[in-house]
């Protein structure tokens, strides 16, 4: 182990400080988007619209509950005493995958008794069509600081005594300093590879929401396009909120090692001539340890770098279980059953 | 919008090729404006995926339209109908469809205006 360049080991705490002024500012840029706007869906169709609401929440419910149990069974599953840890690092990850398969299964069933003409919009959609500008940024934006913070710590990272990437090392005026967990390689790379599997079933589930076919009726156009943005914006803000509580946890355990091996101590000189005494004397070298026997530091500025980081974790998983909360609550279609005349501009087609 | 209905004895494939030939030769699809893929008009219209495939490559043919990989199926046929002639058949179609005049009434009456 050699010096660092003290610039490399603030390099996580800068990746983290940017990725939260990222997160920040779209959170405060996307404040007024959050409420859906009212559909209007003819009175003969209100049934189907209610029962079609309730399909729609039943099936994000069943999504949350198979990947929850995934991430469950993931962190509980017996794994050699070598791969601790691995486990529970890839759960929620994986969860928000198979909740993602749910997502992309059966489409709505059409209204029961629709018309011998079936209709069909010649726009065409695709996985960018229902979600917010932020909704693709924020999920981007998240992968890429994830990503950028991973390598940042996996760089700084050394093997332990298993030889396994997850510790990192420190040179202090006390001597060699190391500690563990830290994302070094060992953690990384499973890491890694879950969050571009995450990012490529979420275009997989996106692309099944927008190319899923469409109700059939253009009476129920807008019903059908507030069920897909709704389940766009689920799944938007749910692998987000996974992204960034993977950097949080990972800001959080970087910065708690981090600390650890930046504090020191070391016997003071009059520790050293208390030995001496002892020795001369001819007397038990043997002694109480007092205060003032040691010296403490810190190294500055990792330390106070990692204090940074440390708390920046804090804040990511607080945003992360908002994203979270607002993803559940965002399963809501506003809709108000009307006259066919007002539904859609004075045409009447059967539902 | 285009549709498909199943009373009627053409085959779907055939509805849907002279509905986008009518659209994209009165200007309604404009030159170079994207058209959906054929598993989503197909989803759409309850068919399988061949039949819109099917229509698609007669009108790919007939230079109507063109696909290229990667920037999906586009319009490939500038409209020789004028906009103001179209917009104003439009407008004849709405009164005559307000005054329940059947297609056939209504070609009369623009028969006799035409002469």
């Amino acid at each position: 182990m050699t010096d660092r360049n003290p610039m490399l080991s603030l390099l996580p705490t800068l990746v983290a400080l940017a990725g939260t002024a990222i997160f920040a500012s779209i959170a405060i840029r996307t404040r007024k988007s959050r409420r859906p706007t009212e559909v209007l869906v003819p009175i003969e169709a209100s049934e189907y619209a209610l029962s079609a609401v309730r399909i729609v929440r039943l099936k994000i419910l069943i999504a949350v509950i198979a990947g929850i149990l995934v991430a469950i069974s993931l962190n509980v599953a017996p794994v050699p005493a070598l791969h601790l840890g691995l486990g529970a690092t890839i759960a929620p990850g994986v969860g928000a995958i198979v909740t993602c398969l749910v997502i992309s299964t059966a489409p709505l069933p059409r209204p029961v008794g629709a018309s011998t003409i079936r209709q069909a919009d010649l726009i065409p959609r695709s996985a960018s069509s229902f979600g917010p500008t932020w909704g693709l940024v924020l999920p981007l934006a998240s992968a890429g600081v994830l990503v950028s913070f991973l390598v940042a710590t996996a760089v700084l990272s050394s093997t332990d005594e298993r030889g396994l990437w997850r510790q990192i090392e420190q040179w202090t005026p006390g001597g060699y300093e190391d500690a563990t967990p830290y994302p070094g390689w060992f953690y990384v790379v499973p890491l890694l590879v879950v969050t571009a599997l995450l990012s490529l079933f979420v275009l997989i589930a996106l692309r099944r929401i927008a190319g899923a076919r469409s109700l059939g009726t253009p009476q129920l156009d807008d019903f059908d396009q507030a069920i897909r943005r709704s389940l766009t914006r689920f799944v938007m803000l749910l692998s987000s909120s996974i992204i960034v509580l993977y950097l949080g946890a990972a800001a959080f355990t970087a910065g708690s090692a981090t600390r650890t091996v930046t504090q020191w101590s070391k016997p003071s000189a009059l520790f050293f001539k208390q030995v001496e005494a002892a020795a001369a004397n001819g007397t038990d070298p043997t002694f109480h340890v007092k205060a003032g026997d040691f010296i403490h530091g810190v190294v500055q500025p990792e330390y106070t770098a990692a204090a940074i980081e440390t708390t920046l974790g804090i804040v990511l998983i607080g945003f992360a279980l908002t994203l979270s909360f607002l993803a559940m609550s965002s399963v809501r279609i506003r809709w108000t059953a009307v006259a066919p005349t007002q539904a859609n501009h004075g045409e009447s087609v059967p539902v | 919008v285009i549709s498909v209905d199943d009373t009627n004895p053409t085959p779907p494939f055939e509805q849907i090729r002279a509905q986008l030939e009518n659209q994209i030769r009165l200007g309604k699809l404009t030159n170079g404006q994207r058209l959906p893929t054929v598993r989503q008009l197909a989803a759409d219209l309850g068919l399988a995926p061949g039949t819109v495939a099917r229509a698609y490559a007669e009108l790919e043919s007939e230079g109507l339209i063109e696909t290229r990989r990667g920037a999906g199926t586009r319009v490939s046929l500038q409209s020789d109908a004028y906009p103001e002639v179209l917009d104003a058949a439009i407008e004849f179609a709405e009164a005559a469809r307000a005054r329940d005049l059947s297609l056939e009434a209504a070609i009369l009456a623009l028969r006799a205006a035409w002469d």
